[in-house]
């Protein structure tokens, strides 16, 4: 490449034990690696080593943005965040993303990344301001709330002037699963990102003004793709719309993709709360965001526990906190839910962990009669707000079995005897959602694969257990769930016609490659990088059908040719999805090498969580052929020398042999 | 040979022809900003082929904590008193679409056009790389036209007519 398109060109190092900055050549990784997880990946095989638990000083956080960070690129504002990860079971490596306008600042300060090492001794927060780092004591702001304290820095570095990532009280007290988060609802999420910064006594990042232009190779190419694909400009103003009412909503059509036979989907999103009458508007959640997939944004809603307004966001399957509360009999139900959801943002929890996991355990516990309220000290009852501020304080401030419940789920059942208070099965209507279509029936611990509540996986799908196969085979090779990314769509033709028409469906081709697209799909938008609805493009008005490039559910041609036209880099389809081959094997081998991976840890978690749902006999085929389809040995697991050179990572061949763990 | 700026050149005295509009928000009630900057990105990379803080001629002001969004950019001015503000005379009146525009050519970078722009906060942005002024030129060059309203997915940006 004569000249540098797209990528800033340097890594920023930050050695929180010394307090000193480095910097590192981005170009040294580019375009093998594409960008943002593909390069996080690669430093980390280069930095990390095995044995480092996700609290020491010794791991490290690689925050990457991407190629297209920074530009006009569609929803390109991400980065991912990878690190030992305190949340999965066991401790592993893992990625995740965040939005928000903090990825483009980054890039507008110079940087690809940032790679947070050591430990602070005192709490603190880093700064960059146009390009310049420092590391500031943050007395005065640990302690407050992932809100609260982001309204701080705002004022004093300036509204529309700087970007944050900060953690709230949980990532202070090594909640497991706490976020990093910015503004008033954008978040990690999965993976307890935000408990690695508190552990290293990191309160927040904030990037300050930012001076560095990013070349962009063709701004016309890049419209053209772009609207080639996203014609559906739609007016979005402040509505009253009442989310739980088909007829009214005005996105229903897009959460079913137009067939009733979904309306339960939608439902389980997010249409089911009936949110009125304050006013909402979709927001986008990320830089250049052109969807607004159906996060809400509510102004003013007065709290219930107390005087005061909130503003905040609800959407997709967050929304699950109002729903607890929006079929009560009595008022200002949707208040209560709104005001816990928010609460729990500003203590920053991962509301996945806490909606999926832990409040329906506690339901689901107390419904079969499993003693966990002594274990509370109180009571279990979910459709009071009171209750859910109680619980949540407990677990921020490790108060009592708040103390157990911090560490996770999975751990705390793991802990108190898995016989007794994981695998009972519970059957009945859904703890947020009594009156769904459909009632569960599902092991009173909600847990998925390596330690992460499930939505996907346990469903007692009415497309029958095949339709678990698809999600099963990418959460195996994964250390978290594989949800929303890497997540194989259900609702789509062509899966549909292999659950109504294949007659074998452990030994098909299809389930191998559904779930092998769904991976590079995920890997790739998290390299270039876009956002997570990105692929599933009928949420965001995108074309549901293209007919040049592919289907939005089925390709990745727009993310291959949005590439192309930010960085002048040409590349195929093809080549783009080989590039995301070869980062999947790279993912493979630092599990390998660190992780302790092999393919009999990864059968043993799979059968745990597929709760007998599957036949394993036959699934045990299912599984050689992914391994193979991914270049892996069938047997093993272990990528084959073969396949190393095919993806040019040869290098990688003398660590794997060294520990007998080459296919 | 003289450098075309093909309009109406900022001679002080000179009367300025309205500009066809200017880029405003539509009524909140018809459709309301939802904080995703591509108009200031695809602005400055349709202009300079980057995008970067300096150089997107319209801004997005957000305060997630308040739920408040909103786009603004140029008026392109009845009286711009950028354009008599400057001392190079490089600021001139696009013959086609009335913009108030800076040629990049013979503008020193001085800044006394964000100076004078009598708008709060000053419509006109400041590339110190090439250490120049730039503002909106309603995309004067572009046959699709202001690029902030063609890609804006909300459809909350116009352009605006005068009376
Ligand atoms: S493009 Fe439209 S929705 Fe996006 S920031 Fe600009 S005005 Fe707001
Ligand atoms: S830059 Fe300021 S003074 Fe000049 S036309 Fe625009 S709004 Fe008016
Ligand atoms: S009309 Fe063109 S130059 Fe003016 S703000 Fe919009 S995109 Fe920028």
């Amino acid at each position: 490449m004569s000249e540098q398109y797209g990528w800033a060109g340097q890594i920023l190092r930050v050695n929180l034990t010394t307090g000193e900055f480095s910097t590192v050549d981005t170009m040294k990784y580019v375009p093998k690696y594409i960008g943002g997880y593909g390069i996080a990946l690669r430093l980390c095989w280069e930095e990390m080593k095995p044995g480092i638990k996700a609290f020491d000083p010794e791991n490290k956080v690689f925050i990457m943005n991407g190629v297209a960070s920074g530009t006009m690129s569609p929803s390109s504002g991400r980065v991912n965040f990878l690190s030992m990860s305190p949340q999965s079971y066991p401790e592993q490596m893992t990625n995740t993303s965040i939005g928000g306008h903090f990825p483009a600042r980054l890039k507008w300060n110079g940087y690809d990344g940032i790679i947070l090492e050591g430990k602070s001794a005192e709490p603190c927060y880093l700064v960059i301001k146009n390009g310049k780092p420092s590391l500031e004591s943050a007395k005065g702001l640990w302690g407050l709330g992932l809100i609260d304290s982001q309204q701080l820095l705002q004022d004093r570095h300036g509204k529309n002037r700087c970007d944050i990532y900060g953690i709230g009280p949980a990532g202070e007290n090594l909640i497991r699963y706490a976020i990093v988060g910015c503004g008033a609802h954008n978040a990690t999420g999965q993976g307890g990102m935000g408990a690695v910064l508190g552990s290293k006594m990191l309160k927040a990042i904030v990037l300050v003004g930012g001076k560095h232009q990013v070349k962009v190779k063709d701004t016309e190419a890049a419209i053209k793709a772009t609207l080639e694909f996203y014609p559906k400009k739609r007016k979005r103003p402040l509505i009253y719309a009442d989310l739980g009412d088909k007829p009214n909503n005005p996105w229903w059509e897009e959460w079913t993709g137009g067939k009733d036979m979904f309306d339960n989907h939608a439902k389980d999103w997010m249409g089911n709360i009936h949110n009125m009458p304050y006013p909402i508007f979709a927001k986008s959640c990320a830089t250049g965001c052109l969807g607004g997939c159906g996060f809400f944004e509510f102004k003013n809603v007065p709290a219930v526990s107390r005087p005061g307004l909130i503003t905040g966001m609800s959407g997709c399957v967050h929304t699950r906190y109002e729903q607890f509360f929006d079929r009560l009999e009595g008022e200002r139900n949707f208040e209560k839910g709104f005001e816990v959801h928010v609460l729990a943002q500003q203590l920053g929890f991962n509301h996945h962990e806490i909606n999926y996991g832990i409040v329906p355990w506690l339901h689901y516990t107390k419904a079969l009669g499993i003693d966990t309220e002594s274990l509370m000290g109180m009571p279990t009852d979910v459709r009071n707000h009171e209750w859910w501020i109680k619980l949540l304080n407990m677990i921020a401030y490790r108060k009592g079995f708040g103390d157990t419940l911090a560490e996770g789920l999975r751990r705390t059942v793991e802990k108190l005897g898995p016989e007794k208070y994981w695998y009972p099965e519970y059957q009945g209507p859904e703890a947020a959602r009594e009156e769904a279509a459909n009632p569960v029936k599902f092991p009173v611990a909600g847990i998925g694969g390596w330690g992460y509540a499930s939505r996907g996986i346990l469903a007692d799908h009415a497309m029958g257990p095949a339709a678990a196969l698809p999600g099963a085979l990418c959460w195996m090779i994964d250390t978290r769930d594989p949800h929303h990314n890497k997540w194989p769509d259900w609702i789509h033709n062509d899966f549909i016609g292999f659950i109504m028409k294949e007659p074998d469906k452990y030994g098909s081709s299809f389930v191998v490659k559904w779930a092998k697209d769904a991976t590079m799909r995920g890997i790739l938008i998290d390299c270039l990088p876009a956002c997570f609805q990105f692929p599933l493009r009928k949420y965001m008005g995108w074309l549901w059908d293209h007919e040049g490039i592919g289907e939005g559910s089925k390709s990745t041609g727009l993310e291959a040719r949005l590439f192309s036209a930010v960085t002048g880099v040409e590349v195929t389809e093809a080549e783009y999805y080989k590039a995301g081959e070869r980062i999947n094997t790279l993912t493979r081998a630092i599990l390998c090498r660190d992780n302790e991976r092999t393919a009999k840890m990864e059968w043993d978690e799979i059968e745990k969580v597929m709760y007998k749902r599957i036949d394993m006999e036959k699934f045990k085929i299912t599984v050689g052929n992914w391994y193979e389809a991914l270049g892996w040995n069938r047997e093993t697991g272990y990528p084959t020398m073969e396949h190393l050179k095919d993806m040019q990572l040869e290098d990688l061949a003398p660590e794997l042999e060294k520990i007998g763990k080459l296919g | 040979m003289e450098k075309k700026t093909d309009g109406v050149s900022a001679d002080k005295t000179a009367f300025y022809p309205k500009a066809m509009g200017y880029i405003s928000m539509v009524d909140p009630k018809e459709s309301v900003c939802q904080d995703c900057r591509s108009c200031e990105m695809y602005c400055a990379a349709v202009h300079d082929a980057a995008c970067g803080l300096e150089l997107n001629r319209i801004w997005e002001s957000r305060d997630p904590f308040r739920g408040e969004y909103f786009a603004y950019s140029c008026k392109q001015c009845i009286a711009p008193s950028c354009v008599a503000a400057c001392p190079e005379d490089a600021m001139y009146i696009d013959e086609k679409t009335g913009a108030r525009c800076i040629d990049e050519e013979k503008c020193n970078g001085c800044a006394a056009c964000i100076k004078a722009c009598p708008v709060e906060p000053p419509r006109i942005n400041y590339n110190s790389v090439k250490k120049k002024a730039v503002k909106c030129d309603l995309c004067k060059d572009r046959p699709d036209g202001p690029v902030c309203v063609q890609m804006c997915p909300t459809m909350c940006l116009t352009l605006k007519k005068y009376k």
